[in-house]
């Protein structure tokens, strides 16, 4: 099965920061060139309660940390190839959350922390992938094949989240606690 | 096979929505492959409401220099100055306002797919998703009007979206419901042949009643206030007549003006044919080389009202009767709601949520809530901070309505949404609901509810940052919102990030527009202060402008001029009779220390805007699209022509020849009456016609003619006219097209030498 818009989400174990500091990070990234996508601008939505938060906009792909689901993250959510199978577009996103993940908490040093033992997938394309049972059989494999390599050798709980009209989504946990340097990707 | 959408949705489309979106989807991969004239496609584009974003000329500033942004496209441009793969705003028109809850579930689940998980309410009624993919655009509209939404118009120098009062049908103010005319007007005009050769974009707004703001029909091109007379019927009783009151010429923008008296009552059945009329005038007399005099407002105001009046009836004396003008009365019954039958609430229940009232509800029903005409029945308004609501927030909204209404919401031009119908006892539990999706904010019509137009976020035409201000505003006074004077508590705030007047600054209490400065050498934002507009009886006056303060300083501004109305005020006097009576120059000195700048070392706070931290530059300022490409009725023809030439060839290829022949007949039917149209305004798309006008103005007066080939092209559509689709032969077909081709490309020099 494939996905076209993978979205990949990591919580946070400690942030202070404001939406001043998060603006202004996106902000430097984008004259820094930080990420390998094309950067384009920041959008701040942190005026709307679980929102967007605040955004780095660039082509084809979101970066963004925000409460939307009722706890603060980070995400990166983005258009795939539609010809690639699902466990190689998460795998993308994965990855670029994770590089993300990793630039921010270097450029705030204490003040941010993630919980690496949790992430969330998912695909915001209800044509192919609609949120429900169905998605979710058919994506497991796709899923089990991400957590594996996510955290090889533990015991990773995968389980849909969300409601039935929201964009598929399904958390993969481990026990333990993991920062992004325990995670191998 | 893969999946689309597309294939999805077949049968579940208005045939209408289809083609046209068929067709735009086809314009789209013209234009990428170089066929299709980058103006035209602009204008198409808009006119299909995909707008331009800031930035999507492919340069930014960064804070410290500006930066070319290197699309994978390249320099394929989508319109003047706008890359093809810089991300667009889609303008979704939701006339009067009116949606129901499957659209706001599919909003929802576009912003998601598509956008950025936001849906925008605009000031005039709209819903925007921000940052959205040309090549997505046919697949967004296939699913919304899947749903009955159309985004044709919704841009571009087009008849924009009706708006209405959102409260018609339920308020008490009103003699009777609107909406019906709003929708039969919206229905009449939209890709109507007489509104397509217009020089900028032109608005129209009915009103239930003088007095309240909601219709705002004073700022509009054309503004209808509902009235009623009585008169004698032929039995000799007396009966209510319905009619409107209608304003011309009236808009906000950089030169605003207050909309004309044309007519104290237009009886409702002239609502459409008189619409007509004033569009005609405004396509004919209207400017179209000078953009900044291009609206109806120039024009009523170079003829003089009188003179203008004159024009439009003798306009309207010479309109071709079309049953449409009047068929929608027979249906006026459909638009009015039923409320939904009321649940089932245990009387002990009903007497525990009266006597535990939940925190925060009193201010909201204060605000919030108002009651309906109707006994028994409230509106209550939903207020959206800066008109942004979250997916799942729009999902709750649908919930909400499904449970409580009879399914039917508005927009409201205070960038809100209202429901109605919502039964007395059934107020407290929807205050839970609303709270448990954080809709519950007791802003409504308050200071607190600050409208604002996009600005810098993502307007190309942004000066200064009119969300970021809005949004800084709404959080210092949502703190002390209900310690406010009641005086101030009720004002309203409206930002614009320029002078264009999208946040409607002109017609608030406290207005703000955004300017730029030069401070020693740096670029400063600023705000220009405008102060006692008159929100009420439609917007129908204009604040005073205090002059510009920088943006940093614009809270404390508030803060002063609330203080001093709350200190200077006199018993029951309003904002407006306040500002008139201590005049500008009282004010000014109030405001007098805010005006001045620190340097850049003592305090570089004031050299960034709201919510960027950016050094503040205006180098991103871009081409406005608002008023798009002047495109004329005979150059969209035209292109029309070319699209079913090549619609034509596709038949040929799949061995239709009739179908193939059919479609070239089309092209030049088409080419024909686009370039006849201007001399011929009232012509129909009967071919007969179309071929009689053509052969009067265009070829008995040799003005199609051919330097060298003199009438032959035109001779190809007399002969193909007389032949009709009779073509099953392939060659037959493959000549006609070819003499479709010589015919077009004779009718492209002919456009040329008369323009």
């Amino acid at each position: 099965m494939q996905i076209t818009k993978a979205t990949a989400r990591i919580y946070t174990t400690n942030s202070s920061l404001t939406p001043s500091d998060l603006r202004t990070l996106f902000h430097e990234w984008i004259q820094q060139d930080a990420l390998d996508e094309l950067l384009l601008d920041v959008a701040d939505y942190t005026h709307v309660p679980r929102g967007p938060g605040v955004l780095l906009v660039a082509h084809e792909c979101y970066v963004g940390f925000d409460d939307a689901d009722g706890r603060f993250g980070l995400s990166w959510s983005g258009r795939q190839d539609a010809l690639a199978p699902a466990a190689e577009s998460w795998r993308h996103a994965v990855s670029r959350l994770l590089v993300a993940a990793r630039t921010a908490e270097r450029r705030f040093d204490n003040e941010l922390a993630f919980d690496g033992a949790q992430l969330v997938l998912g695909c915001n394309d209800r044509l192919h992938a609609p949120h429900g049972e169905a998605s979710y059989s058919a994506l497991q494999g796709a899923l089990e094949a991400v957590a594996s390599e996510v955290y090889p050798g533990a015991d990773c709980k995968i389980e849909p989240v969300g409601e039935f009209r929201q964009c598929f989504r399904a958390r993969l946990s481990t026990t333990g606690s993991l920062g992004l340097a325990d995670l191998p990707v | 096979m893969t999946r689309t959408w597309k294939n999805e949705l077949v049968g579940k489309i208005p045939p209408d929505l289809k083609e046209e979106i068929d067709v735009f989807e086809r314009q789209i991969a013209r234009r990428k492959e170089g066929k299709l004239d980058e103006a035209v496609f602009g204008e198409t584009r808009l006119r299909r409401g995909v707008y331009g974003q800031r930035y999507d000329n492919g340069q930014r500033f960064d804070g410290v220099q500006t930066r070319q942004i290197a699309f994978p496209s390249g320099d394929i441009s989508k319109g003047a100055s706008t890359l093809w793969d810089a991300p667009g705003m889609l303008r979704i028109k939701i006339p009067y306002g009116g949606l129901n809850p499957e659209q706001l579930e599919c909003l929802a689940a576009l912003s998601e797919e598509y956008s950025d998980a936001i849906s925008h309410v605009t000031t005039r009624q709209d819903v925007q998703l921000h940052f959205i993919q040309l090549d997505d655009a046919p697949t967004l509209m296939r699913r919304l009007a899947a749903v009955g939404i159309t985004t044709r118009e919704a841009c571009g120098n087009s008849i924009r979206n009706i708006t209405a009062c959102p409260f018609a049908g339920t308020c008490k103010t009103e003699p009777f419901d609107v909406t019906a005319y709003a929708d039969a007007l919206t229905a009449y005009l939209l890709g109507h042949d007489d509104c397509q050769d217009f020089g900028r974009k032109f608005k129209i707004s009915f009103s239930g009643c003088a007095a309240e703001a909601c219709g705002l029909a004073t700022i509009h091109d054309m503004g209808f206030i509902a009235a009623t007379r009585e008169v004698q019927n032929a039995a000799g009783t007396t009966e209510t007549e319905h009619g409107f009151e209608l304003y011309v010429g009236g808009g906000l923008g950089a030169v605003p003006h207050t909309a004309k008296l044309f007519d104290a009552f237009i009886p409702r059945e002239e609502v459409l044919p008189i619409s007509l009329a004033i569009c005609r005038v405004f396509g004919r007399l209207g400017e179209k080389r000078n953009r900044a005099k291009a609206r109806l407002k120039f024009v009523v105001k170079k003829l003089g009202i009188e003179a203008f009046r004159e024009t439009v009836r003798t306009e309207r004396a010479n309109l071709r009767h079309d049953p449409r003008w009047t068929s929608f009365l027979a249906d006026l019954d459909s638009f009015t709601e039923s409320p939904k039958a009321p649940r089932l609430i245990s009387p002990a229940s009903l007497k525990r949520s009266a006597t535990n009232l939940p925190e925060g509800y009193k201010a909201f029903a204060d605000s919030n809530v108002r009651a309906q005409k109707q006994d028994g029945f409230n509106l209550v308004t939903v207020s959206l901070p800066l008109g942004d609501a979250t997916a799942d927030q729009l999902r709750a909204l649908a919930d909400i309505a499904r449970r409580y209404t009879p399914g039917t919401l508005r927009a409201t031009v205070e960038q809100n949404i209202a429901l109605r119908w919502v039964r007395d006892e059934d107020l407290l539990p929807l205050y839970r609901d609303l709270r448990a999706a954080q809709l519950a904010a007791a802003t409504a019509g308050t200071i607190v509810d600050v409208t604002a137009c996009p600005g810098t976020d993502t307007c190309k035409l942004g000066i200064a940052s009119s969300r970021g201000l809005a949004g800084e505003l709404s959080e210092r006074l949502a703190i002390k919102n209900l310690s406010l004077d009641e005086a101030v508590r009720n004002l309203r705030i409206k930002v614009s990030g320029c002078f264009n007047s999208c946040g409607q600054h002109h017609i608030a209490d406290i207005g703000f527009w955004g300017v730029s400065r030069k401070v020693s050498g740096y670029t400063v934002p600023h705000f220009q202060v405008v102060l006692g507009g008159q929100w009420t009886h439609n917007g129908q006056s204009y604040g005073l402008a205090m002059g510009a303060i920088p943006s940093r300083n614009i809270p404390a501004t508030v803060d002063r001029i609330t203080d001093l109305f709350v200190s200077e005020r006199q018993r029951g006097e309003s904002f407006q009779h306040f500002v008139q009576r201590i005049g500008k120059k009282h004010v000014r000195t109030a405001l007098e220390d805010l005006f001045a700048v620190p340097s850049h070392d003592e305090d570089p706070n004031y050299y960034s805007d709201w919510g960027d931290p950016r050094e503040y530059s205006i180098g991103d300022l871009g081409i406005g699209e608002c008023a798009g490409e002047v495109i004329s009725f005979a150059q969209f023809g035209l292109a029309a022509s070319e699209r079913k030439i090549f619609e034509a060839q596709e038949f040929l290829e799949t061995g239709d020849s009739t179908g193939a022949a059919t479609r070239a007949l089309d092209a030049m039917m088409v080419a024909a009456k686009a370039l006849t149209k201007d001399r011929a305004p009232n012509l129909s798309d009967d071919a007969d016609e179309i071929v009689a006008a053509f052969r009067h103005h265009l070829y008995d007066t040799e003005l199609f003619f051919d330097p060298y080939a003199k009438g032959k092209f035109a001779n190809y559509l007399f002969q193909a006219h007389s032949a009709g689709a009779a073509i099953t032969d392939v060659d037959a077909a493959r000549q006609r097209i070819e003499e479709a081709q010589l015919f077009i490309e004779a009718a492209h020099g002919c456009h040329g030498r008369m323009s």
